[in-house]
């Protein structure tokens, strides 16, 4: 879900910085406040899990491929501060080391995933988990990878009528919302459906260790 | 009879006109193609899953300019090439619809070859290699800042 360097306009990515850097220092400073000797190795393990579902491609219909996202696991373990920075953290090995994603990029990127996935996800949790623990791991799971996809896809959709040539043609990306909407909610509400199910026996699994911190 | 002679010589003359003008108004309206010899730059795009973005759209800019020298979609054997007309950093670029792409700067020698792929980190071989190296690089500066904590933790108790 990644958007690459040089397909969005500094129009675009500019803004975004601006607006990521006060939330990564409040995240920093959240997570050196709540994180002690014991949990620090498991954010290390569970940042390396979603590190690891994101480079994992899974085929799709119509001969492309996608990759889960991972931040509503960090999100509902660790709480979405956490998870935003944790998250970050991945993008910037993804875009320096593997070459996903990009660093220009990177703040619309974590903004979207990270920053927004982790709190649809924990919000939704917590309006959910009354009826069915279940249901509410799953469904905010789910809904935490589509709201990030729409944002990406709008994103992505809006840059060529941000950004053109004197000509009038786009200057980075050349498709419209039409195009890029459909292109990315549809796979990711199947990969959304998957991530939802591994996170969901993960999340068991942290629920009945005590892993779990308070949220916000 | 002698107007009939003059209708006669003028409708000969519009006819030897209209001969005259036929093959250059065919050709005013046909494609001329010939065969040329040449090296072009072929790029093999793919994803880390192995997938190729086929019949994708792409475009090349010329060292220095903004409007691209040529536009296409990649063939289906996943591959983008051009045949550039000067050295320079030449710039593909490549978006799918849904958000993948990207930006690979080629630095085309006078004699028409890359001599540098300049988006490196893009390049195909060796994903899961870096992968690994990612994921090491993710668990060491955990362990580091945890030995960190630690020594302070100590420090601080002594």
């Amino acid at each position: 879900m990644h958007i690459p360097d040089g397909l969005i306009s500094p129009q675009t990515y500019l803004p975004a910085l601006v607006l990521a850097a006060p939330l990564w220092l409040l995240a920093g400073r959240k997570l050196k406040a709540r994180l002690g000797d014991e949990a620090l190795p498991r954010l290390a393990v569970f940042t390396a899990l979603a590190f690891l579902l994101s480079t994992l491609m899974l085929p799709l219909p119509g001969g492309t491929s996608g990759h889960a996202v991972g931040v509503g696991l960090l999100a509902l373990v660790f709480g979405p501060w956490i998870a935003f920075m944790a998250y970050s953290l991945v993008l910037l090995l993804q875009a320096v080391v593997v070459g996903a994603g990009g660093v220009t990029s990177l703040p619309v990127n974590a903004l979207a995933m990270g920053f927004v996935g982790a709190w649809v996800t924990v919000g939704l949790h917590a309006a959910l988990r009354r009826f069915s623990e279940v249901v509410a791991v799953v469904v905010s799971v789910w809904a935490g990878v589509m709201v990030a996809a729409l944002i990406l896809a709008l994103v992505l959709g809006l840059q060529p009528s941000i950004a053109q040539a004197p000509d009038g043609t786009p200057r980075f990306f050349p498709f419209g919302p039409a195009v890029t909407l459909p292109a990315l909610l549809i796979p990711h509400a199947l990969i959304g459906a998957g991530e939802a199910a591994l996170t969901l026996l993960v999340y068991r699994h942290a629920r009945r260790r005590r892993w779990l911190a308070a949220s916000g | 009879m002698r107007a009939l002679r003059s209708c006669r010589r003028l409708a000969m003359a519009l006819a030897a006109g209209f001969a005259l003008w036929m093959p250059g108004a065919a050709l005013g309206h046909a494609m001329l193609h010939e065969v040329v010899e040449g090296d072009a730059v072929i790029v093999r795009l793919s994803f880390p899953g192995g997938d190729q973005p086929l019949l994708e759209p792409y475009e090349v800019f010329a060292p220095g300019e903004e409007t691209p020298f040529q536009s296409g979609r990649i063939n289906t054997l996943g591959e983008a090439s051009f045949r550039p007309d000067r050295p320079g950093a030449w710039r593909l670029r490549v978006s799918t619809a849904d958000g993948h792409g990207a930006v690979i700067n080629l630095e085309v020698d006078s004699a028409g070859g890359v001599g540098a792929v300049h988006a490196g980190h893009g390049h195909a071989h060796g994903y899961w290699p870096r992968v690994l190296a990612a994921l090491g690089y993710l668990l060491g500066g955990f362990g580091l800042w945890i030995l960190w904590r630690q020594r302070r933790a100590r420090a601080g108790a002594g």
